[in-house]
């Protein structure tokens, strides 16, 4: 298959040279999903579809933390 | 403190509370390194996916300039991505408070609509500048590290123009915050013209001189050419009294109370 | 200290919330705004605290215009609704300066104000957690803050459930002994227990303007109750034979009594009773609880 060719051709980059720059990038990531984690863990009484956000938090890269700020904040109910 | 302090304070409290300090500034930075990453392995990875299939690499790709690529940061990331999650950030910014009914309140209080207005704009300008000219340096170290150095001079004159325009996406989003009362509504309305007056840019150059959004594009040109467009000063005026008069129909609405007649 | 509402309307689309109201308060009153629901109370209280403007008329605060005059108001809202990531010593201290109060003031006052509403060990909870009957008394705190002249509160207690509207309804009798309140309520009962001077209004106009103990008086028929034990049956035959008496109704020991004149004849009754050895359970002058006279009044003007 040319797609598996692909891929192993991919493979003789230099993974080494790479990672200085690509690291940046996968911490903030991280940083992102974890402050987005904690917050919905110690606001996990007063949210909605906090398995849900669980979920999208970790899964959808990036823009799964960013989603969850803008609107998953929003508390349940207002007494 | 004078009223203005106070409620630019509270700004910058609900923003260290809410870690909107924390993700906007991160997007940003993630958004600036995307661009130069993409365009330094772009050439190579598409080498080793296609070349067993006769694909042709446009040979310019590999020769990039540093401040193209830069350039390409704010027109293709910043513009697109950036703007949306400004916009959606901000939405809630004036509308929140009439919600929940905490605007009627402050004005209950000898607080004037003016210093009302000046600490939400000013406050989250600053905020929001912040956040872009780290995203952009950022972006400027791994331009530098990967391709070509920029001119320290352009970098600085290109960063205030495209912060001109961020004024005006600020003021601009603040405005429709005031004027509706859904989430949904303001975003759509801020992204669709903003976005709008953005993809307008370049058509006409009578159009661009009293566009907020041609901002960006000289931005890029300073970056790209090195020198400033003749035309800039206008897009210059334009922007600023375009951010003049959303601030000033902010203040109207506010003023004549129009946000809470049923 | 002198608020004058002078010929107030305000008119939304179609419909007049308040239609050309009038009234004056001097310093020291707490007066109640009474009003079925949908009668504008809530409209007027906003027009007062300057959160809409009228459509005709004026509000006037020591003959300036009440715009000019927030300082000395103190509002506290139907929904005291406060930005839930703040402390409750956040909120005053944010509250406190926005009119203007000075650090060291706050720092002494926010302590002493939350101990009066009842809320000492509280300050450094968010308002996120807050019980209705808490934010409304930080509501009253918040209110009070900054010493106004005046203080305007629309519907109190009326979303609180027993235990929290005694508790506010307790603070409120306390501040009103060196404060001018100025609060609206659809709950007779309160209204009753607070205020000495009631407005009454309905669709958008005053009705009536009076004082409790006047407003009694003057729906008070010439009827006694009197309550007798079964032995006295038979003094009721006396009783519809005496000259003053004008009719009586029997609902078994209970009797209405309906008299001439009710301040001369209550002690005649009374004296002729004794004098025939009645059993009395209870010997009154019938008044119309002041539910009743509000029924009347919003009912059937």
């Amino acid at each position: 298959m040319e797609l598996h060719y692909g891929w192993n051709e991919l493979k003789d980059i230099d993974f080494m040279s790479i990672l200085p720059i690509i690291l940046p990038v996968i911490a903030i990531g991280m940083i992102l999903v974890l402050i987005a984690l904690i917050d919905l863990y110690r606001n996990r009484k007063t949210r909605k579809n906090v398995l849900l956000w669980t979920l999208i938090i970790i899964f959808a890269n990036t823009i799964g933390p960013i989603l969850y700020f803008v609107i998953g904040r929003k508390d349940s109910e207002r007494i | 403190m004078n009223n203005f302090a106070v409620l630019a304070k509270k700004e910058f409290v609900q923003m260290v509370r809410e870690f909107k300090v924390i993700w906007l500034p991160l997007v940003f930075i993630f958004l600036g390194i995307t661009q130069p990453v993409v365009s330094y392995y772009l050439p190579s990875i598409l080498e080793a996916l296609g070349g067993g299939q006769g694909i042709t690499i446009d040979p310019s790709m590999a020769a990039q300039k540093g401040g193209e690529v830069l350039a390409s940061t704010l027109g293709s990331q910043f513009d697109q991505l950036g703007v949306m999650i400004i916009i959606v950030s901000m939405m809630g910014v004036v509308q929140s408070d009439k919600a929940n009914g905490m605007l009627a309140f402050i004005l209950t209080r000898p607080v004037t609509v003016g210093s009302y207005i000046s600490g939400k704009i000013i406050s989250n300008y600053l905020f929001v500048a912040c956040s872009v000219a780290l995203g952009y340096l950022v972006s400027y170290l791994y331009v530098v590290f990967l391709f070509t150095s920029v001119d320290f001079g352009d970098l600085i004159v290109a960063l205030l123009f495209y912060l001109l325009w961020i004024l005006f996406i600020v003021s601009f989003t603040t405005m429709i915050s005031t004027i509706f009362n859904s989430q949904g509504i303001i975003a759509l309305i801020s992204i669709v013209f903003l976005l709008g007056c953005r993809i307008i840019v370049g058509l006409s150059p009578v159009i661009d001189n009293v566009n907020p959004a041609s901002m960006s594009k000289h931005a890029m040109e300073v970056l790209i050419l090195g020198t400033v467009n003749s035309q800039a000063l206008w897009g210059v005026l334009a922007a600023l009294a375009w951010t003049a008069v959303t601030i000033l129909i902010t203040n109207i609405w506010i003023s004549k109370k129009k946000f809470n007649n049923e | 200290m002198k608020l004058e509402i002078k010929n107030v309307t305000k008119k939304f689309k179609e419909k007049t919330a308040v239609n050309n109201f009038s009234m004056e308060l001097q310093s020291g009153e707490c007066v109640g705004l009474i009003g079925p629901n949908g009668a504008g109370k809530s409209t007027l209280i906003k027009v007062i605290a300057d959160i809409i403007d009228p459509s005709t008329g004026e509000v006037l605060l020591d003959g300036k215009k009440i715009s000019k005059m927030k300082k000395e108001i103190g509002y506290l809202p139907q929904y005291p609704n406060f930005f839930q990531w703040m402390t409750a010593k956040e909120t005053l201290t944010f509250m406190g300066q926005l009119s203007g109060i000075k650090r060291e003031e706050l720092l002494n006052g926010i302590p002493e104000i939350l101990s009066k509403v009842g809320l000492s060990g509280e300050e450094n909870s968010k308002v996120r957690t807050f019980s209705g009957g808490m934010k409304q008394r930080l509501g009253i705190a918040q209110a009070l803050l900054h010493k106004p002249a005046l203080i305007v509160m629309d519907e109190p207690v009326s979303a609180l459930d027993p235990i929290g509207r005694r508790e506010v309804l307790n603070i409120i009798k306390e501040i009103k002994k060196d404060t001018t309140i100025l609060l609206s309520t659809h709950i007779l009962s309160d209204a009753e227990e607070i205020c000495e001077r009631f407005v009454i209004i309905k669709s958008g106009k005053k009705i009536e303007d009076t004082t409790m103990s006047e407003l009694l008086n003057r729906n008070s028929g010439n009827k006694i109750n009197v309550d007798i034990t079964s032995k006295s049956q038979k003094w009721i035959e006396n009783v519809k034979s005496l000259n003053f008496v004008k009719g009586v109704e029997v609902m078994g020991n209970k009797l209405k009594i309906e008299v001439e004149d009710i301040e001369s004849n209550k002690n005649m009754l009374l004296a002729n009773a004794l004098e025939h050895n009645v059993d009395l359970v209870r010997f009154e002058i019938d008044n119309d609880t002041l539910e009743e006279i509000f029924l009347k009044l919003v009912v059937e003007k």
